[in-house]
């Protein structure tokens, strides 16, 4: 009889252990991310100044106004622009680098080139933009030197509108590149050579067992690199900043770079909060459609 | 001796190619630091010198002297140092608390509280980043470390991957000591972190070199110069007026090749914990 009660607060307690042992975690996560996100959006139907001014409700007239400002629509290109070019170039391209440091034998030469491909993840994003941002330099830098060298006349590279994205693509497919060859190097180490054995017995062709047999394993690891590539592209920041500050003219805004630039340099919080939840929301769609997409696709 | 097959000479031809290749891919990975580090050395006018100069006719060290003049680089080291070794302790136990959490607990709803955990993951730091901005005003946490690190501190990266790992963990060991009486904290800290080392140490690499990389959220709550992180403090730099290209360069040799340092000596283990996260 005197158990009872004490049993059903053991029972008691057990149940709600785990949600205690949760509280801290969700806690946290209220304070910094959840509800940073719902007040990001309350701001963003807001006129909101931090100096002068104050606040006024607006309405969606930051998001009317963001769709008809042309730096948005440059932003919104440019960063697009700056995903799609490292998706389709970089992910091949270290697929390519994993497969040929794949294929050499000596361990220890492997491990000194992987080390070579890795060298830029270990630097800071901004160090390499004031690297690359002199690098650039149409006169000085060598870049130009190299392509004079295999005569191609001097391009304007940062200086030139038309060139200025381009320029901060391959810098960043240049600065990101080890990540994803050690990941699919990884992945191309984690495939039992069993498989190609079997394969070269039947006689399969080295395309043939590529394309039927590396690159449908390979495809966790092309999902995650895929996915987190355009999750961190569409917050491309620091070259920009430091290699062309959004310039020449408009020619390389990015969203990231609007947002600072509307929140921190004119002041402008609640635009600032409405292009970044435009951002979101775009992001949301894109990562759901590939999600969806590819799990279709690569069902096997 | 075994008698070796003698390599046919297209074999040859290919594997000459395929080191070829890869040479000529790493050299361009590297040639911008040489760039840098020889730059570093050079006087203004052989920076700008048209046609370009690759190796420094006249080799200076007024760059560093004006670096170490003008910025604080060892003050940088240190915040950086504390920035993510903070960041990286605080996401190590939140990531394993929740990776417990997840991995081996009970509980309704279960599912539906990871779900909106990893949800998080999808959003991009600039959302978060105005409320985040104004809520270090009011704390007044503008220009400190817990302004700098606190909002970092619990990732939903870092939870998924502790729970993919510990699920790998057999529930036996968890129930046995429940049965024993071992409170969650003591299981947790007795029995499930020290199986875990491996991937922790992984995980605190990566946020390491993360946090070591961060430049948004540093650039816009660090405004004395003793507060500054080295991406900071090297950006103050770059943005003066005139570009000082020399001096520039001299500032990230100075801020990346320890980092390269640290990196050639514990190569593996860096590499293991980029592919750690990648692969589960």
């Amino acid at each position: 009889m005197e158990n009872k009660p004490s049993r059903s607060f053991s029972r008691w307690r057990r149940k709600s252990t785990p949600y205690l042992m949760l509280a801290p975690i969700m806690a946290f996560l209220v304070a910094f991310m959840f509800g940073p996100i719902l007040y990001a959006l309350w701001m963003s139907f807001w006129r909101w100044s931090l100096v002068g001014g104050g606040i006024r409700f607006l309405g969606l007239t930051n998001y009317i106004n963001a769709i008809s400002q042309p730096r948005f629509i440059r932003s919104l290109t440019n960063s697009t622009y700056y995903v799609l070019a490292t998706v389709v170039f970089a992910i091949p391209i270290s697929l390519f680098i994993a497969v040929a440091l794949n294929g050499i034998i000596s361990r220890r030469l492997r491990t000194v080139f992987t080390a070579l491909y890795f060298l830029p993840i270990v630097t800071s994003m901004v160090a390499a933009s004031i690297v690359w941002r002199h690098m650039y330099h149409p006169g000085a830098g060598v870049i130009n030197f190299f392509l004079g060298k295999l005569g191609i006349p001097a391009q304007g590279w940062t200086a030139d509108p038309g060139q200025a994205m381009l320029a901060i693509v391959i810098m960043a497919i240049w600065k990101n590149l080890g990540f994803s060859v050690v990941i699919f190097l990884a992945a191309l180490q984690g495939i039992p050579s069993i498989f190609y054995e079997a394969a070269r017995i039947d006689g399969a062709s080295k395309w043939a067992i590529f394309r039927r047999i590396t690159f449908p394993l390979l495809q966790p690891a092309s999902l995650f690199i895929l996915v987190t590539s355009v999750i961190w592209g569409f917050q491309i920041f620091a070259p920009v900043m430091l290699m062309t500050e959004g310039g020449p003219g408009d020619s390389s805004y990015v969203l990231g770079y609007y947002i600072y630039q509307e929140a921190f340099a004119f002041d402008r919080m609640g635009y600032a909060a409405a292009l970044a939840f435009s951002m979101f929301v775009i992001l949301i769609v894109v990562t759901i459609v590939q999600l969806r997409g590819l799990a279709k696709k690569w069902q096997y | 001796m075994l008698s070796k097959k003698g390599k046919e000479p297209a074999e040859i031809v290919k594997s000459f190619f395929h080191y070829l290749l890869l040479s000529i891919g790493a050299l361009i990975m590297v040639i911008p630091f040489f760039w840098m580090i020889l730059s570093s050395f050079k006087p203004s006018s052989e920076i700008l010198s048209i046609p370009m100069i690759l190796f420094p006719r006249r080799f200076i060290l007024d760059n560093y002297q004006f670096v170490f003049g003008f910025l604080d680089m060892g003050r940088y080291y240190i915040n950086t140092l504390i920035y993510a070794m903070g960041v990286v302790f605080l996401i190590t136990i939140s990531s394993t608390w929740g990776g417990y959490i997840f991995a081996k607990q009970e509980f309704k709803g279960k599912n539906l509280f990871f779900i909106i955990i990893l949800s998080s993951m999808m959003v991009p730091f600039m959302v978060r980043l105005l409320p985040l901005f104004l809520l270090t005003v009011r704390l007044r946490w503008v220009n400190t470390y817990q302004g700098l690190i606190l909002p970092a501190a619990v990732e939903a990266f870092g939870i998924f991957l502790m729970r993919q790992f510990m699920q790998e963990i057999p529930s036996s060991l968890v129930d046995a000591a429940r049965i024993d009486g071992a409170s969650e904290v003591r299981i947790y800290s007795s029995v499930i972190l020290p199986l875990c080392k491996p991937v922790i140490g992984a995980l605190g690499i990566l946020y390491f070199i993360w946090t070591w990389d961060s430049f948004y959220w540093p650039l816009i709550i660090l405004s004395g110069n003793s507060m500054m992180t080295l991406p900071v403090g090297i950006a103050k730099l770059a943005l003066h007026h005139s570009p000082l290209y020399g001096e520039e360069m001299a500032a990230t040799t100075i801020a990346v090749i320890p980092m390269i340092v640290v990196f050639l000596l514990f190569q593996k283990s860096f590499i293991k914990g980029i592919t750690l996260t990648g692969l589960k």
